[in-house]
Parts: structure tokens; sequence; C-alpha cells
């Protein structure tokens, strides 16, 4: 469900990303040096091989990593080509770059879909180093890092929908296990057009905020364009992090000057069917399969689903919290107050400090009738920041709920004799009278009257006054 | 003997993509020695080659290898002495490419 596509409707926006993620192994993919790249000193973490050396010859691509990318792919629900793919040389010149070329591999996967973006093909390729143009310094640490890049079909509308897809997409990846966990570690080209006008391809943006950002200033700067009586010609702009603008790149290499070639030092790979069920028998379950079993067992609506399969740690958090608690109830809480609380914070259920029994004690509190739903929303702000109990935040809040007839009649009686104006309107058939008296006896308990015995409690009481 | 083709906008493009400015002297020495490689080159246009492009001659897939602990290279700084020009570690280059 993309939910805030509305607001661009009119624009009809299509978004697709190319993304590249480290995946998780420890030695690079060519080279027997350490992936880990940050730890280390610059330029320590070095060979002959991963900064291409005259004479020096590749070793065998590192079966992890292969792995790793084809697990990324199954889970999304690509197929696997049924054909050899082989790597190959894309000739750049680059400081990050020591081999003048990239090796990046044909796609090894496709046709996959994740949060209904499409997934046109997923394929693996070597990171370069890392170059600080502003400086001028150089760092090889990172050559040869296993990547995959996973390329999407521009199925997404809205920035917004960018966002949430991407930070979906890394948290999946993260509960599969297969990518490097540092920050930095996701970087996309994002291409955009509007109106079906030319596309707009921005590179290097290195993280989610980035990827939002960028694409909310695309869209107002093209649109500035059009209303101007210009046209967009098809460029490729670069985004600049620190003041969160596009620019246009003067030069760029077009796919001819790469000048693709096999790279004759490593033979093609194929991958066979027995390699792909292996794969795919230690495979969480796939978030299609997980939707059609929570629709069934949990008799939960499409929505409240879709929100909650596309982040896996939330799904097993709302499993965990329903074996305690009406599935129903929990699911919704789950899908939408604590989402919308996670994504505020910027955490997940495996970072935060909120657990599945923080969910199942609220709702039984709401059930009872000591918990309003309006509270319920601040406490499970709080069981997000803090993690304390929800008892123990009850009692601090003092959100415990009036539900006893007695008291709330006391209330109520006082607040018809504090206002006989109220209850003479009333009396006379102005319905909006009620209202206002609910709404005295809602301030008198401070916000704790259960709703619905005050508002009977309320009628009965003015029904008596003659 | 193959047709040039090496023109001023081609010596402009390959220096363009290879980020290097090239005086008009330099740009005359590359176009001569542009043209002495592809006719060098030219031998291999007459190789009768099928229909279906080859890419590998020999026959072998799936030359992969096992993840396991790093091995760090011991010689290290051999490398590092290859490099022109270092600052704390990092290879000091033109900044702002
Ligand atoms: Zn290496």
């Amino acid at each position: 469900m993309q939910l805030h596509e509305d607001k661009y409707k009119d624009l009809n926006l299509k978004i697709g990303l190319e993304i590249h993620v480290q995946l998780k192994t420890e030695q690079k993919i060519f080279c027997e040096c350490s992936t880990d790249y940050i730890n280390s000193s610059p330029n320590n973490n070095i060979c002959p091989i991963c900064t291409s050396q005259p004479g020096s010859k590749p070793m065998g691509v590192n079966e992890k990593a292969l792995e790793n990318l084809l697990k990324i792919g199954l889970f999304f629900g690509c197929k696997a080509y049924e054909k050899p793919f082989y790597v190959q040389r894309k000739h750049y010149f680059y400081p990050d770059l020591p081999s003048n070329y990239q090796r990046t591999s044909q796609p090894i996967l496709g046709d996959g879909n994740f949060m209904g973006v499409g997934i046109w093909e997923i394929h693996i390729e070597e990171d370069p180093g890392r170059y600080e143009l502003r400086e001028g310094k150089v760092d090889l640490n990172r050559c040869g890092v296993p990547l995959a890049e996973i390329v999407t079909a521009p199925d997404i509308k809205s920035p917004e929908y960018a966002r949430e897809f991407l930070r979906d997409l890394l948290l999946s990846l993260e509960y599969l296990g297969v990518i490097r966990g540092e920050s930095g570690s996701i970087r996309a080209d994002v291409n955009i057009s509007i109106m079906g006008g030319n596309r707009i391809e921005i590179k290097n943006v290195n993280s989610v905020k980035g990827v939002y950002k960028a694409l909310k200033y695309e869209i107002v700067r093209q649109k500035a364009v059009l209303q101007r009586g210009g046209t967009i010609t098809m460029e490729t702009r670069h985004f600049d992090e620190g003041s969160m603008i596009t620019k246009t790149l003067r030069k760029k290499e077009t796919v001819a000057d790469y000048r693709y070639i096999p790279d004759p030092d490593l033979v093609p790979i194929y991958i066979s069917p027995e390699k792909l069920q292996e794969i795919e028998s230690v495979l969480p379950e796939s978030p299609h399969n997980k939707k059609k079993r929570f629709m069934k067992e949990y008799s939960l609506g499409e929505e409240i689903v879709d929100a909650l399969i596309s982040d896996l740690y939330l799904s097993d958090f709302f499993e965990e919290s329903a074996k305690k608690s009406n599935p129903i109830e929990s699911g919704k809480w789950c899908a939408t107050e604590l989402k919308r609380r996670l994504n505020e914070k910027n955490l997940s259920v495996s970072t935060s400090k909120i657990t599945p029994k923080h969910i199942s004690d609220m709702i039984g509190f709401i059930e009872r009738g000591e918990l309003s739903v309006k509270n319920a929303k601040w406490i499970i702000e709080d069981a997000v920041d803090t993690g304390e109990d929800i008892t123990s935040l009850m009692d601090k809040k003092n959100f415990y709920q009036i539900s006893s007839e007695d008291t709330l009649l006391d209330i109520i009686e006082k607040v018809m004799g504090d206002n006989p104006k109220a209850v003479e309107d009333y009396k006379s058939g102005n319905e909006n009278a009620l209202h206002f008296l609910f709404g005295k006896v809602v301030n008198e308990t401070e916000g704790r009257a259960e709703p619905s015995k005050t508002i009977k409690l309320l009628k009965d009481k003015l029904c008596m006054v003659n | 003997m193959v047709e040039t083709i090496i023109d001023d906008n081609v010596i402009e493009r390959v220096s363009e993509i290879a980020r290097l400015k090239l005086s008009e002297k330099e740009k005359e020495k590359f176009r001569e020695e542009f043209e002495r490689i592809l006719e060098e080159f030219s031998v291999v246009d007459e190789i009768k080659v099928g229909e279906k492009e080859l890419y590998y001659v020999i026959e072998n897939v799936n030359v992969l290898r096992k993840d396991s602990e790093p091995k760090p290279f011991n010689k290290i700084n051999d490398i590092k002495n290859n490099f022109n020009k270092k600052e704390d570690g990092f290879i000091v280059v033109p900044r702002n490419l």
C-alpha cells in the first residue's frame, strides 16, 4: 500500500532505485583480505589482488558472498537465470579504483517483488575504495568488499514510499543476516520522472534520508522548470549530502565508454537448481507466504498485514504479543501506533526497548476498561522510549480509567450542578449541550472517564431531571 | 591497414574519460600511438569467428572459494611504497575529480 501517493497523484511520479548493499563475508570477494574496512587504519587491509598490482589475478568468487546474494533474490521472490553468468569489467578512471575497471557480474536473479515494488534484477560486484574528494585522499581498504546491486522497477510513487520501502528492505536484509551492519552500508542511485517526462538519474545517495531529500528536491525543481514552460532533459545529477540538493553532473561516461568485457581472469558461474533449493530451505518464510498465513491465521485485514510483514522483526514481535492477547487488537497496535513511533524515532523493534509483553499487557488494560485508547498511544510512545513495564507506566501517568459507576455519577452530578444552563438547554432539545457536559466530565477527570459509560450515565441522569 | 578513426574528437573524449589534460603536443603524440596500436591489433580482424560470440575457450565453470578467516597480506609496505604521495596512511591524489 502506497499511502502517501495521493499528494502526488497529478504528478504521476515514477521512481526506481538501484540499491547497493555490502554482502556479509569475512574475506573480500576476490582475495583473502578482511572485509572490515572500518576498524582498520587506512590502506592496511589490502593485498596485490584488491589493489591490482601488475600481474595479480583474482581468486575465485567468494562463495558466501554469492550465497548471501541468492538469499536476497529468493527472499524477494526472484528467479535465477538458467544460463551461466560471467563477471564483466566495467572500465572507468577514478582514484578509488586502482585497476581502472570494476568487476561487476551480469544479472544473476530477477523478476521479484517487495512491498508492491518490482525487483528487476540483482547482480554482484566489487566495492571500490574510498576517495575523499574534498581532501584528495584515498583509502583502498574497501576495495573488493562484495556488493549486491538491487535494481527496482519504477513502481514507487512518492518520496515517502521510497523511504519506507528502503527502510523495510534494509531491515529485511539485516534480518536475513546477509549484509554488513555498518552505517553507510547503503548507497543508491535514484531514477525519477514526472508526468511522463524524461528520466533523471541521481547518483550516489548515501542514506535512506538522503534518498527522500533528493527526491523531494527533484520534485520541487522539476515542477519549477515545467511551470516556467521549460522541459526536463534526460541527465545525471549528483546529490550533495551537505546542502541536500541535486546538481548537474557535467561529465558522464556513457555505456560505450565503460567498454564492458567479460573478465578473462574469471570463469562463468552456473547456479544449479540444487544450489537454489539448498538456499531456499534455510530461508525464513517469504513475505508472500507470511501475508497469506497472517490473514488466515489471525483474521487480519490486508492493510494491517502489509504493514506487519514489511518488517520481519515487527512480524515476529506481533506474533509473540498475539500469543497473550487478541491478535486483531495486537495486529492493529503493532501496524499503526507502534510502527509510527518506531519510524519517528528511527528505530526498529530490534533496537528499541519495547517488548511483545508491553503490547499484550496494554491490550489487557484496554479490555478491562482501565486504559483509554487515547492514552494507550502515549503508553506505546513511553514503552518504545524507556522500556518501562505497563503497570508502572499506568501508575506514573495516572492513566487508570474511571469506570466505576458510583464515582462517575458523583462527578456527573457535580458537573450538572455547576452548569444548570446546559442542563436546561438539553431538556429543550439541544443535543450540543450533551457534548458540552460530557466535555466537562472529561476535564474534571483529566481525561480518565470511561467514555461510553459516561455518556450513558450522563443521558440517564439528564432524563431524570424534570 | 585500418582506416584511421583517431581524430581530434576521439582524442578529446579519451582524455576526458581518462581524466587527463593533454597539451597539443601530447595530443599529437597520442594520435600517432593510438593509430599504431590499432594497426597492430588489426591482425585480430583476420581471425574467422563463428556466428556466436565466444568469450571463454575453457569449459571450466564455478571456480568458487570458501569464505574463511581473513589472511592479511604480509608485505603491505611493499604496496605502500608504490604510492606516489602519502599522508596519514592515505594516498594523496588531486581533489574534486
Ligand atoms: Zn586483498
